[in-house]
């Protein structure tokens, strides 16, 4: 039988990228890369019909596609200390 | 046979008039928009506490749509008047509905896509200094339900207008359709 696991949260994990809010019901669209992204603040899955489907919590692979995206996004996602994205390329 | 030589694209600028599609919510919906070193939206963060609080598209017929944003100077200060304008041809208890809802909301964040394909986020100012935002309490403004008089030139039709007063032209949204919650 396959395992399955539970997404964890970028709020429970305590190093890597960090949502700068976290809280219930709210939901960021923005672009992780050249697509458009649902950032889920909270813990907990919300239902965003718009798109007819649930958006579960932001994992790290995904705070990391979008902070990589656009420098505007340091507004919204925490960076591990020295990391560079590639915006900051040569800066 | 002829043959025909391909010519590269040339610059025109894209400049299209009329406007073909909105995207409408009432403000208390939007958390926060978030703006780039340019001055465009970069993303929005929406309150999802009821499955409704989404934008509700308006889609409209060919060339009877428009998006006018009227500059004045007052002293020292500027004022945009934003005002969106269309019909809505036929005369129906679903578009009466829909503009009546329509109406019933004092405070709207509009989505506008033009015919050059331009988003522009109507509804909002945006303070280049202090990098803050707030809603214009944008809302609907005149119209008319008409059946007009002549059925070899004439239409029945709904008009609305959607007018706010802004601190500047509307900001450019660059998240496309696929970033718009509906």
């Amino acid at each position: 039988m396959a395992e399955v696991t539970a997404p964890v949260s970028a709020e429970q994990q305590p190093k890597g990228f960090k949502l700068l809010r976290v809280q219930d019901n709210l939901v960021t669209i923005c672009k992780a890369g050249k697509k458009a992204a649902f950032l889920n603040h909270g813990s907990k899955d919300v239902e965003f019909p718009s798109k007819g489907n649930i958006v579960k919590p932001a994992t790290q692979e995904l705070l990391k596609a979008i902070y990589d995206t656009d420098e505007s996004y340091t507004q919204l996602i925490e960076a591990p200390k020295d990391y560079k994205a590639p915006w900051q390329q040569g800066k | 046979m002829s043959v025909i030589t391909a010519i590269s694209l040339a610059a025109c600028p894209k400049a299209r008039a009329g406007i073909k599609t909105i995207w409408a919510a009432n403000c208390a919906q939007v958390d926060t928009l978030t703006f780039n070193a340019t001055r465009e939206i970069t993303a929005i963060t929406m309150v999802v506490a009821t499955p409704a609080n989404v934008f509700k598209r308006i889609d409209f017929e060919e060339n009877t749509a428009f998006f006018n944003q009227a500059k004045v100077r007052n002293k020292s200060a500027v004022n945009v008047t934003q005002t969106i304008s269309f019909v809505e041809p036929g005369l129906s208890n679903t578009v009466r509905n829909a503009l009546e809802d329509l109406n019933g909301n004092c405070c709207l964040h509009i989505i506008v896509l033009d015919n050059s394909n331009n988003y522009h986020y109507a509804g909002i100012s945006f303070d280049i200094e202090s990098e803050e935002w707030s809603s214009d309490k944008m809302k609907t403004g005149e119209g008319s339900s008409n059946t007009n008089t002549d059925p070899t030139a004439d239409q029945a039709e709904y008009i609305e207008t959607v007018v706010g007063n802004s601190i500047f032209y509307a900001p450019f949204w660059t998240l496309g359709e696929a970033g718009i919650p509906v």
